[in-house]
Formats: structure tokens, sequence, C-alpha cells
């Protein structure tokens, strides 16, 4: 059992953890090229939920879900995957916007900690105060 | 409200269930320590602690002031016997060490505080001030 | 000069003692004894609090902690007081008639 203030700051922690991973995947992706549309990785997003009910308890609900975009398309006849009409198919992941999401995330992670560091200092202080 | 023997004073069940809780945050420490030392082997699954029946039996015994109940569920908790295999986590998740591993020291200390200052109630109460 | 004789003394007054009764309802008795009666309610309040801890709740640690020192102090409280009532009887009693 986890005290709940440190359950919330858990909560934030995995899913900006969760949210590193997920850009790092879609970067990883994102010179990967293909022929075929089905094929074509599609970035993801990891998506934080709540249930409606104003009773912070931390993040209700956390998914991960594909984004739905069109493959970037470029001609680029001579290449091995490219087809009758001369294309390659490649993942439509937006660099710029996957390294800001990235800086957010860290940040938000750090500011996790930050609670998590001052439940912590609460109960500690608690603790000395009747210890001495 | 309870009447207390002398001998009961000293070795009342509050003490030993304090002491049956303070072996659990060993358990515990034990097994967030061998979570983390795991955390890049193959096919490992981190291990919990189930103690969730026995703070069930606990919180009924407390808040129904049974004090024989208490003393049953305290001599009958192994806390080193209710270790499981994680249910929902298939590797080891360091924020979550993390987060058990500073709760769990606060509960120490908290536990090892309100018995040190029971205790010392009983000791003014001996030596009469 | 004349002498007189010496006048009797009046009758002694007998010293009436307090039935065990009367001390029972004495003021001081009661105050004490509610005093001792306040503080063992307060340890068991304090032993109770402490058991919310077994059950891994941290979340009101300051309550249990306020709990542990007011019994604490309070403990101490009747104690001092009841040392000083003590010093004081003694030095009564070694009081020069």
């Amino acid at each position: 059992m986890i005290t709940d203030s440190f359950a919330i700051s858990l909560d934030g922690l995995e899913y900006q953890r969760l949210t590193v991973d997920t850009v790092a995947m879609n970067i990883a992706n994102s010179t990967k090229t293909f022929s075929n549309t089905m094929d074509v990785y599609k970035p993801r997003d990891v998506v934080a939920s709540t249930n409606g009910q104003m009773d912070a308890n931390g993040i209700d609900g956390i998914t991960v879900s594909e984004r739905n975009v069109e493959p970037k398309r470029i001609y680029d006849p001579s290449h091995p995957y490219a087809n009758e009409d001369g294309y390659i198919l490649k993942p439509a992941v937006d660099s710029v916007e996957e390294i800001v999401s990235l800086m957010t995330a860290v940040r938000a992670y750090q500011a996790n900690i930050q609670a998590l560091e001052a439940s912590k200092k609460i109960i500690q202080w608690t603790i000395d105060m009747s210890a001495k | 409200m309870k009447n207390y023997d002398m001998i009961e004073l000293i070795d009342s069940i509050a003490g030993s269930l304090l002491n049956k809780s303070l072996d659990r945050t060993t358990v515990e420490n034990r097994l967030i320590a061998n979570n983390i030392a795991n955390i890049d082997t193959e096919g490992y699954r981190p291990l919990t602690t189930e103690f969730g029946r026995s703070y069930e039996k606990i919180r009924q015994a407390l808040s129904e002031n049974d004090f024989t109940d208490l003393e049953k569920v305290s001599s009958s908790w192994k806390p080193a016997e209710e270790v499981s295999i994680h249910p929902t986590y298939h590797s080891v998740s360091l924020d979550q060490e993390m987060v058990k591993l500073a709760n769990n020291t606060l509960q120490f200390q908290s536990l090892s505080v309100a018995k040190t200052k029971l205790s010392e109630i009983l000791k003014t109460a001996i030596k009469g001030g | 000069m004349s002498i007189d004789a010496i006048n009797p003394i009046g009758e002694f007054k007998k010293i009436e003692l307090p039935s065990s009764s009367e001390v029972r309802n004495n003021n001081f008795y009661q105050a004490v004894s509610s005093e001792l009666q306040h503080v063992s309610e307060q340890y068991r309040v304090a032993e109770e609090q402490a058991l919310t801890l077994t059950v891994g709740n941290l979340d009101d640690v300051h309550q249990v902690m306020s709990a542990i020192n007011k019994a604490k102090l309070s403990f101490e409280l009747v104690t001092q007081v009841r040392n000083k009532l003590l010093e004081g009887y003694q030095e009564i009693m070694k009081m020069q008639v």
C-alpha cells in the first residue's frame, strides 16, 4: 500500500516515462521506409484521461494510441521500395514536434519528482518533530 | 475502556503488532532491493507483498475495538510468507520501486518512533517521573 | 502575693478523622483520580493511533505523532504534579512543631 500523495506522483512519473519511451519509439521509426500503406508505422501518442470525477486520485487512465495520419509520400523512383508511380512511404513523424514533447515530458517528470520529494519531506518532518 | 494488567502494559498487543509491522517493512525493503537488483534480468517478474488481507483483518479488529481478535491477527501474521509475483507488472518499474522505497523507509521510521515514544511513557510511569 | 491554683483546662475536643467515604468525596481525591483516568485514556488513544500505522497508512502520521506526544506530556504533567504534592507533604511532616 502506497500513501495517497505518493501514488499520485507515481502515476505522473509513469505517465511521463511512458511518454519519453513513446517519443523514442517514434523517432527510432521515423526514417524507416515502407512500400505498402497498410504497413507504415503510425506515430504513437500517450493519452492520459480522466473519469470526470474531481477526486484527486492521480491519473485515471493512460493509453497509448496511434495517431491517425497519412504517411509521407516521397518521390524516389530508384528506391527498392518505390511503387509503380515511383513513390516510397515514410511515417508521418514530425521530429520537431517529438523533441518538444520529449522536453515537456522530461520537465513534467522532474516536477513529479519535486512533488514526491515534498510529500516525503512533510512526513519526514512530522516524524522528526516527535522524535526529539 | 480497556483495563490493563501489570504485565500487559509491557507485553502489550499494540507493542507486538508494531513489532510485526516493523518486520513487514523489512520484508518489503528486501523485495524492493531484489527488484531493483534485477532490473535488467531477462524474464524477471517483480515481486510484491500482499499484505492486503492482513491489513483488512487489522482494520476490522481496530474498528470493532476487538483486542482478542487483534492479538490473534498479530500472532498469526507472518509477513515473510506474504510475497508473490506482481500481478500486473511484467518488468521492474524503477519509478514504482523508488516510490515504494521512500514510502517504506518513512513507514519504518514512523513505526519505530511510535514504539519508542510509547515505551518512554511507560518508562515515565515506572520511574515516577 | 497570692498563688492561684492552676485552672483546669477545658475538655479536649475529639479530633474527627475523616471517614473513607469522606476521603472519596474529597475534591482533591476526585481531581487526582479524574486526571489519572484522563491520562490513561490518552495513552489508550495514542496506542490506537499508533496501530493505524501498522496497516501502512502514512497520511495521518501527524495525528499519530500528536496523540503520542499528548499522552506523553499529560503523563509527565500528572507525574510532576504528584511529585510536587508529595514533596509538599513531606515538607510539612518534617516541620518542627
